[in-house]
C-alpha cells in the first residue's frame, strides 16, 4: 500500500492526477493478475508509458476508438478481469455513452471508467478537450458510481477503494501539474461517504474535485469577514452522502462547487436531493457557466468562470449578504 | 455432423415456437422479419456447432453467443427452448408482460444469453473482449459467435471492433452476418450501400465465407470450417424466411401476426 504522507502528497502534487494514476495501475496491477488497463490511445497521458513492459499482457489499447474501448473492457469484465478504462474524461463518457448504458448502467458489469481533464484543465485546446457534461452524462445511469478526488492523495484512496469495489464506476480527474494538497496523512475514504474538512455554521461549502483547495480559501476569507463557513468534500457524486446533506438543513446558504458545467452536475445532484426537504438552505450553484469557454489556459478560465477565491468569494458573500436582507 | 432432416427439424420447431410467440405477444407486433432470416443460423449453431451444457450454464469452455443484433431474440428464445435453457411455458410468455424475455434479449448466463443486444454496434466489441478475455485464461476451446446484421453494419463502431479483432488475434471470432438485405427503412443499397461485403472483411485480415443462411447442411460445413485468422460468415437470408405474406417485405421488420395469419404461417411450415 503506498503510504499517504507529506512527501508523498508533495511528489503526488507535483506529478498531477493523471501521473498518480499512472502509479496506482501499476500498484494494482502488482497485485491482481487479472487486472487490466484499458485505453484508446492514451497510455502514455495517463503516466502508463512504461505499463505495458511491466506488466505484459495486463494493457489493452484498443486505439482511437472509445465505443470499442468500453464494449472490449466490459467482455473482459464479463470474463472475470478487473478492467479500469481510461482516456480523456469527455471521451470516455460523452463518445461511448450508449455502449457505458448497455454494457456498465444495464449489464452492469463493473469496470472503472477513468476520465482525465475533467473539466477546464485542458481547455487550451479548446472546448473539444474540456469535460463539461461528464457527471451529467453517467449520473441518470443506474448504478454507477461517480468519484472526484481532491487531490493526488485522494486518486490513490479512491483507486485502492475502487480495486475492491464491486459494480462499475466513472473516476473524474481535474487539475494539472502541482495540484494543491488536500491530505498529507492517511484518512478514512470509503465511497459514497462524504468528508468534512472544516466545521461551521453559516454557510456550507460542498464541492468536489481540485476546486475544493480553492474553496477551503474562500472559506477562509469570509470567515475573515465573519462568516462562519462549513467545507465539505463531496468525493463520491454517485451515490451521494445524503446523510452528510441532512446535517445542513439548518444552514442559511449551501454553495455548490465544481468544474463543470451548471446543468447536471454534483450542485443538481444536491438540489434533487434538498429540494424534497421542508426545511433547507437556499442553494447557490457555482460552476463553469452554460456555455462553452473561450479556449484558454487553465488558470485563465477559471478565472473567466469565477472559479477562484475572489471570485467565489465574491459571488458567495454577495448572496450571502442578499439573504440577510430578506432576499 | 447432424443430417439435413434434423437440422431442419430443428429450424421447423423454432419456427413454430417463434409463431407462436408473436401470436400470443398481441398487437404490440414482434421483430419477425430479422428473427426469420436466422433461424436456421441458430439452429446448425444450437443443434450442431456449439458446445454449452445446460445444467453448467457457466461451463469455462462453452461457447459463447453473441446475439448482438437483438432483433432477433424470438428465435435466439425458439433454440434456447429448443435445447433446454428455457421452457415451454418461458417463451409462450416471450416478449410482453412481465416475462423477463424482452422483445430484445436482456442477459442471463444462467439461460444461456450472454449478452445484452438490440443497440446495434455493440456486440462484436463485447466478443472480442471476451475472447481477449479467455486467451490470457489459456482457453483456446471456446469459440465466440457473434451474430451481426446487414443494416447493423452501418454503424461505425462494429467497424472499429472489426479492427480490434484482427489486431488482438482473436482467431476464436467467427463473426455471422445475417445478409437479408433489407433494415428498417428499406433495403440496405438504398438506405445505405455496404459496398463489397466480402473485400471490406478481407482487408481488414478476416477468413471470409459466404454461404446460403437457410441451406443447414451449406451452414453446418461453413461453421466448421478452420482457419488460423477470425473468420467471417456471410450468410445470404430472406427477411421474413418462411412466412410468404412477408418474405422481403420491409414493413414485416416488426409487425404482428393477426390469427389469420398466424394460422397461414403455420400451414406453410407444415407444407413445406
Amino acid at each position: 500500500m503506498l503510504e499517504i504522507s507529506r512527501k508523498n502528497a508533495r511528489i503526488w502534487s507535483m506529478l498531477g492526477m493523471r501521473r498518480v494514476v499512472g502509479i496506482m495501475l501499476e500498484e494494482l496491477a502488482g497485485s491482481d493478475e487479472h487486472f487490466i488497463f484499458a485505453t484508446a490511445d492514451l497510455g502514455r497521458y495517463l503516466g502508463a508509458a512504461d505499463f505495458e513492459d511491466k506488466y505484459p499482457g495486463q494493457m489493452i489499447d484498443v486505439g482511437i476508438a472509445e465505443q470499442n474501448l468500453i464494449g472490449v473492457s466490459a467482455g473482459m469484465q464479463q470474463e472475470g478481469f478487473h478492467v479500469f478504462a481510461g482516456t480523456y474524461a469527455t471521451f470516455v463518457t460523452a463518445r461511448a455513452l450508449d455502449q457505458i448504458r448497455v454494457n456498465l448502467g444495464y449489464m452492469n458489469l463493473g469496470v472503472k471508467l477513468i476520465g482525465a481533464a475533467g473539466g477546464l484543465s485542458d481547455g487550451n485546446f479548446s472546448p473539444t478537450h474540456m469535460a463539461l457534461e461528464d457527471i451529467a452524462d453517467i449520473r441518470p445511469i443506474p448504478g454507477i458510481a461517480i468519484i472526484s478526488p481532491a487531490d493526488g492523495a485522494e486518486v490513490v484512496k479512491a483507486m485502492y477503494a475502487l480495486a475492491e469495489y464491486e459494480g462499475p464506476a466513472y473516476l473524474r480527474l481535474t487539475g494539472r501539474a502541482n495540484t494543491p494538497v488536500i491530505y498529507t496523512e492517511d484518512y478514512d475514504f470509503k465511497i459514497g461517504k462524504a468528508v468534512c474538512l472544516k466545521e461551521g455554521t453559516e454557510i456550507a461549502f460542498v464541492a468536489s474535485g481540485t476546486i475544493v483547495a480553492t474553496v477551503q480559501k474562500a472559506a477562509a476569507e469570509l470567515e475573515k469577514k465573519g462568516i462562519s463557513c462549513k467545507v465539505i468534500n463531496m468525493h463520491t457524486i454517485k451515490p451521494l452522502d445524503t446523510q452528510a446533506l441532512d446535517e445542513l438543513e439548518e444552514f442559511k446558504l449551501l454553495v455548490t462547487v465544481e468544474e463543470h458545467m451548471a446543468a447536471g452536475g454534483m450542485g443538481s445532484a444536491v438540489a434533487e436531493y434538498m429540494g424534497a426537504k421542508a426545511k433547507r438552505p437556499v442553494q447557490q450553484i457555482i460552476a463553469a457557466g452554460h456555455e462553452y469557454p473561450h479556449a484558454g489556459e487553465y488558470e485563465i478560465l477559471l478565472e473567466t468562470c469565477g472559479l477562484t477565491v475572489d471570485g467565489i468569494v465574491k459571488k458567495v458573500e454577495g448572496r450571502y449578504r442578499e439573504l440577510q436582507n430578506g432576499r | 455432423m447432424k443430417s439435413r432432416n434434423e437440422l431442419e427439424l430443428m429450424a421447423k420447431d423454432m419456427r413454430r415456437d417463434a409463431y407462436k410467440m408473436a401470436y400470443n405477444s398481441g398487437t404490440k407486433g414482434a421483430h419477425l422479419g430479422g428473427g426469420m432470416s436466422v433461424v436456421e443460423i441458430l439452429a446448425v449453431l444450437y443443434g450442431a456447432i456449439m458446445k454449452y451444457d445446460v445444467s453448467n450454464p457457466s461451463w469455462e469452455e462453452r461457447d459463447r453467443l453473441i446475439m448482438s443484433k437483438g432483433h432477433g431474440g424470438i428465435s435466439l428464445y425458439a433454440a434456447l427452448k429448443n435445447v433446454g435453457y428455457l421452457s415451454q411455458e418461458e417463451i409462450d410468455g416471450a416478449l410482453h408482460g412481465d416475462s423477463d424475455y424482452y422483445e430484445h434479449p436482456r442477459k442471463n448466463i444462467d439461460k444461456g444469453i450472454e449478452f445484452s443486444g438490440g443497440s446495434l454496434g455493440q456486440g462484436l466489441s463485447f466478443a472480442a473482449g471476451m475472447a481477449l478475455g479467455l486467451s490470457k485464461r489459456s482457453n483456446d476451446k471456446s469459440r465466440v459467435y457473434v451474430i451481426l446484421g446487414d443494416g447493423e453494419c452501418d454503424e461505425g463502431s462494429v467497424w472499429e471492433a472489426a479492427a480490434s479483432v484482427i489486431h488482438f488475434g482473436l482467431k476464436q471470432i467467427t463473426v455471422i452476418i445475417d445478409l437479408n438485405g433489407l433494415q428498417y427503412d428499406g433495403s440496405t443499397e438504398h438506405i445505405m450501400r455496404l459496398g463489397n461485403m466480402r473485400s471490406r472483411w478481407e482487408s481488414i485480415g478476416y477468413d471470409v465465407f459466404e454461404v446460403d443462411g437457410h441451406d443447414v447442411l451449406a451452414l453446418q460445413d461453413v461453421f466448421r470450417k478452420e482457419s488460423e485468422k477470425p473468420q467471417v460468415v456471410i450468410a445470404h437470408t430472406v427477411k421474413g424466411k418462411g412466412m410468404s405474406f412477408a418474405e422481403n417485405r420491409v414493413e414485416w421488420h416488426t409487425a404482428y401476426l393477426t390469427e389469420e395469419l398466424y394460422r397461414q404461417a403455420l400451414k406453410e411450415l407444415e407444407i413445406c
